[in-house]
């Protein structure tokens, strides 16, 4: 039993000796057939925008899932895959193998034949004498079977698994794919508004897929809308929508009582704005897209900003402006016109007494008095415009009040000066 | 039974034991091939002597039918006395160098008189 279970042993650790040079070539084989496989994948979620006309600065978005239906156009191939095996030393172990192992056969042969009798000629430290010629020809035999066998079986192992396999299978190739939205379904959960600005509102609670959002606590245009950290796909006309929307927002959000008094790139944001809302309101806001146009045609024509009121260019001194636009109203700490409303006040002369308190831009300042303040409108070529008013010097100016002005975060009364000047 | 297939292997290269007597003699060749000065101190030998025929005749193994026992010794104790002498190979024509004759000497004091020599 021992006998060829370490035969088998003898041979499991000599054909794992027998390394073997191995490749794999592939061999496309005829198109079998061709079909197309249903999938479905991951979808998403899209948004629909309405407004009622009625309640333009109301925003109603419909929230929809829908998954990926797809749909994989496949081609099934026959693929031949051949391994070839080639052992590369096969030929000199079956060489060595051969010729050590007949040596072996022949010293074990000649042991036979030589000398029995022992070599007298040494007796070893054991007292023993050396071995006679017929055991030095055996043990040669046995070194010679030592390295033959198994360069013989080597090489035999090499040399039967040296050969090529072909394995044929069926691959498929992807020839395309086709998408389309299915399944599409009403979906509820918290919804985050994304602002232009950055910032993030929400999240807010939808009902029965549909989500209500007012113009008014917005501070920024909305930029679009997140589901579960998702971007909500907007259509076309959804799109279009929310710039109307965004527009209107932006015209009552901020106020331009004076289209004159602004600088060109906020008119034209402005102007932008109004035809974007015009799709909403129509011609309600006809009458503003009108204003800025003109006043942007006009500074394509004569040039930025910086009209002078009829007769104002003319004036030489404060005392002249006085006369030629006689305040009617005079507002400066204490005075009992401090109580009228901007709409008395609105085109209107006034007289204006306060300290500078910031300089917005260029050609706006603001002065305070009492607890109130007003934008002040400087016409850059006036000639008292080149005197310096630092911030918290005291002013007096006589100008008309244009209505309510915003200028970045900040919405006050506009007047425009004819004239101003420090006061000691 | 891996212990036995060792041991064969390991005497296949070995040939039958030695009788005691050629031990014996083996012994006596060598020491008087090299005639070290001490052998011949230890031995009581002269220039003279037959060193053969004296030590041979004084450990009793002229005859084939010597054996260790015989002469009141042990074959293993004096075949590991024998071990420095043959150091330079154990042919029977060897001759040990005089270091190893002193060193079996010193080792064995019992082989001068097993061969004779003097108390």
């Amino acid at each position: 039993m021992r006998g060829p279970l370490s035969g088998l042993l003898l041979a499991g650790v000599l054909s794992s000796c027998a390394a073997m040079d191995e490749s794999v070539r592939v061999e496309r084989g005829p198109k079998l057939r061709e079909f197309e496989r249903p999938r479905i994948v991951e979808g998403g979620v899209t948004g629909k925008i309405s407004i009622d006309a009625a309640t333009p600065s109301k925003l109603t978005l419909a929230l929809s899932g829908y998954d990926t239906c797809r749909t994989e156009r496949v081609e099934e191939f026959a693929e031949e895959r051949i391994r070839e095996r080639r052992g590369a030393g096969a030929g000199a172990s079956i060489s060595a193998g051969v010729l050590f192992t007949a040596a072996s056969v022949g010293a074990l042969v000649a042991s036979f034949v030589l000398s029995k009798e022992p070599d007298r000629s040494h007796i070893d430290g054991a007292g023993r004498y050396g071995p006679s010629q017929s055991v030095n020809a055996r043990a040669w035999s046995i070194g010679f079977v030592c390295i033959g066998v198994p360069a013989l079986a080597v090489g035999l192992v090499q040399w039967l698994r040296t050969g090529e396999q072909v394995e044929t299978v069926k691959v498929e190739q992807l020839a395309g794919q086709r998408d389309e939205i299915c399944n599409v379904r009403p979906i509820d959960g918290p919804l985050h508004l994304r602002l232009e600005d950055g910032s993030v509102l929400g999240p807010m609670p939808t009902a029965s897929g549909v989500l209500s959002v007012e113009a008014t606590p917005l501070k920024a245009p909305l930029d679009g809308f997140v589901f579960y950290e998702r971007e909500v796909t907007l259509d076309e006309g959804s799109r279009a929508l929310l710039i109307a929307f965004n527009g209107c927002a932006k015209l009552e959000r901020e106020a331009a009582a004076d289209a004159s008094a602004m600088a060109t790139g906020a008119l034209l944001k402005r102007l932008e704005a109004a035809r974007a809302c015009r799709q909403l309101r129509g011609d309600a806001v006809q009458a503003e897209q009108t204003r800025l146009e003109e006043e942007l045609a006009r500074r394509r024509e004569g040039g930025e900003a910086g009209t002078f009121l009829p007769g104002a260019k003319s004036l030489k001194s404060f005392e002249e402006a006085v006369q030629a636009y006689p305040p009617r109203f005079t507002l400066v700490e204490g005075s009992a016109d401090l109580a009228k409303g901007l709409d008395e006040l609105t085109g209107q002369n006034v007289l204006v007494r306060g300290r500078v308190q910031a300089g917005l831009s260029p050609n706006i300042g603001v002065v305070a008095y009492a607890d109130r303040e007003v934008f002040v409108f400087l016409p850059p070529d006036a000639p008292w415009v080149s005197e310096d008013f630092p911030l918290g010097s005291t002013v007096e100016l006589v100008g008309v009040v244009s209505g309510l002005q915003t200028v970045g975060e900040r919405t006050a009364p506009l007047v425009r000066a004819v004239w101003m000047r420090k006061v000691p | 039974m891996r212990v036995v297939a060792l041991l064969v292997l390991a005497c296949a290269c070995q040939g039958p034991l030695a009788s005691d007597a050629e031990v014996c003699r083996d012994v006596v060749r060598r020491l008087c091939s090299s005639r070290c000065a001490v052998a011949d101190a230890k031995l009581g030998l002269t220039m003279n002597s037959d060193c053969n025929m004296q030590l041979t005749t004084a450990a009793g193994c002229e005859v084939d039918s010597f054996t260790f026992e015989g002469a009141g010794t042990n074959r293993n104790d004096f075949l590991s006395c024998r071990l420095p002498i043959i150091r330079t190979g154990d042919h029977i024509d060897q001759v040990p160098a005089c270091e190893d004759v002193e060193d079996m000497f010193r080792g064995c004091p019992s082989m001068a008189q097993f061969y004779g020599g003097p108390p």
